[in-house]
């Protein structure tokens, strides 16, 4: 607990439904999912004292912290904040959370990500001009394009020809999605995959293909962080936050990072586990970010599971990381197969799982989960244990 | 019933209207960045270099971020490196590239330093010849009013 100078717990967390298409007004994606932490939590808006959120910026994903406080009808907060696209993904709002409570800030945060399958779909066609100013005056008239599509397609090309392995690797991670999100009635692709499926996707940007990037939709979720004395007298088994670590390696940057193949995600877990009560070896799930398969195969070597270039070999041909394995990996389905509510759905699957309340896909007895997000210069993991 | 024939507006390629194709862009130079594209212009590729202590630093920057010194010189490279990582874009994002595809890009490591890499994209190679590694040198391509350093594969022996 050597990070946090209060005890801290995830009291509650709740989803709206989640949507491949349609227009979403993200006021109510957002508010079905605040208002779904809180009957979790059976808690009402006014026992809420602050509002975090993480979104993209300036792409209409998601109402500001205090949009929704005022959706809610909540008198005053005292903490608030609204963090842009350049923090751990939704899982941002969690860190800041459990530091403002920690800190004695506020006593009970709520959080949340929203995102619309247009704000988040990056691999959309482009078809007016695209802006070459600032940074993008080095990348744009090359045709760097569809966000960090081409930086992650090249950290793989890089990290087959550095570390060695082979696309079936990337696909195990992709397998792997299907096989926990056949299992959640949320995720929106549940159709099995096989290898050959994988290896047939559609390419992207070589050695990139369709099934190495997650799923856009429109949807929203939201946790609930306290403290863990206050916790403990609310609806919920306890879920306390032991660990919260940030990463992002020298040189942050998506194109120009000097750790080009782990870019944060090294620091981020080395930081994690020197402050943490558990190792790598205590963990019973893991969700770790799969925005790219990519993503997921530095965080697993990051965090230890196993050595750095193992992965391969260590995936056992999916059997570790799926149903029953040794360390269930993204047990939602992950964004591959939930769809990309980005981020915080990694917090509240784990916060479920550790309760105890996933049905068909119940890791038996976990105890301790670790939680990453993103990649690169922005990287952000926590673990959570049940005491 | 006569034939009718789609206007060019209507003829689509790579799934885009033709009218909605756009020019390549060009880069929008600013006060940090103009001296670059004026020494492409030249045919020169000019990289910042720390005035105090050395070190090369793209893209451009204010400060140097080994010594902190704010005497960055726009200073001549070789234009050889090695590949570092490449992807060949199957998929444009950016209409202006719906015609170039599959387009290489990739990062290019100068020789003049570890870690000092271009985003660039490799004109004219075969896609059999990319690896990491692979030696590459700086070429020009003329786009409207400016000049892109670009890379291609190196001559043997250069």
């Amino acid at each position: 607990m050597a990070g946090l100078t209060r005890p801290v717990a995830i009291a509650g967390v709740g989803y709206s439904p989640i949507s491949r298409d349609g227009q979403h007004d993200i006021r109510r994606l957002a508010l079905q999912a605040c208002r779904a932490a809180l009957d979790d939590a059976a808690l009402k808006p006014d026992d809420i004292d602050a509002i975090i959120e993480y979104q993209f910026g300036g792409r209409g994903d998601s109402p500001i912290a205090v949009g929704v406080q005022r959706l809610l009808g909540i008198k005053n907060l005292h903490v608030f904040n609204d963090i842009m696209g350049s923090g751990p993904s939704g899982l941002a709002g969690a860190l800041d959370a459990a530091m403002a409570v920690a800190s004695g800030a506020c006593e009970t945060a709520l959080v949340y990500r929203c995102i619309t399958r247009d704000a988040g779909h990056s691999g959309a066609l482009q078809t007016a001009p695209i802006p070459a100013a600032g940074p993008a005056q080095f990348s744009v008239p090359y045709g760097l394009g569809g966000g960090i599509i081409h930086s992650i397609a090249m950290r793989k090309q890089r990290r087959i020809f550095e570390l060695g392995g082979s696309n079936e690797d990337y696909g195990y991670v992709a397998l792997n999605s299907r096989k926990w999100g056949a299992r959640n009635d949320r995720a929106v692709l549940r159709d099995p995959l096989t290898m050959d499926d994988y290896l047939s996707s559609r390419p992207v940007a070589d050695p990139l293909v369709l099934l190495d990037c997650d799923y856009p939709v429109s949807g929203a979720c939201a946790a609930i962080i306290t403290t863990a004395e206050r916790a403990a007298d609310m609806a919920q088994p306890v879920v306390l936050v032991d660990a919260i670590a940030y990463g992002t390696g020298t040189n942050p940057d998506w194109i120009y990072q000097d750790d080009f193949l782990f870019g944060g995600t090294l620091d981020c877990a080395h930081r994690l586990w020197s402050t943490s009560s558990v190792s790598a070896a205590d963990v019973d799930l893991a969700e770790l970010y799969d925005g790219f398969t990519h993503i997921t195969i530095s965080w697993i070597e990051a965090l230890g599971f196993c050595g750095i270039g193992e992965f391969g070999e260590w995936v056992d041909e999916g059997r570790c990381i799926g149903p029953g394995g040794s360390l269930p990996l993204n047990t939602h389905g992950g964004q591959l197969s939930e769809g990309r509510i980005h981020g915080l759905s990694f917090v509240t699957e784990a916060v479920l799982q550790l309760r105890g309340q996933c049905g068909d896909r119940q890791v038996d007895g976990a105890r301790v989960g670790v939680v990453s997000n993103a990649h690169g210069p922005q990287c952000g993991a926590m673990v959570l244990l049940r005491p | 019933m006569a034939i009718r024939y789609r206007s060019s507006a209507e003829r689509r390629i790579g799934g885009v209207r033709e009218k909605d194709i756009q020019e390549k862009p060009v880069p929008e130079p600013d006060g940090l960045t103009w001296f670059y594209w004026e020494g492409a212009q030249s045919g020169q590729l000019l990289v910042q270099r720390c005035e105090s202590c050395g070190h090369f630093l793209h893209p451009p920057n204010v400060v140097c971020p080994r010594c902190l010194s704010e005497s960055l010189i726009p200073t001549p490279v070789s234009g050889r490196g090695k590949i570092y990582a490449y992807t060949v874009a199957r998929q444009a994002f950016d209409g202006a590239f719906v015609e170039d595809i599959p387009y290489v890009l990739a990062l290019v490591e100068l020789e003049e330093q570890a870690n000092l890499r271009i985003l660039t994209n490799i004109v004219g190679a075969q896609l059999d010849e990319l690896a990491s590694d692979v030696a590459v040198e700086v070429t020009f391509e003329d786009r409207r009013d400016y000049k892109l350093p670009q890379f291609r594969i190196a001559a043997q022996g250069a």
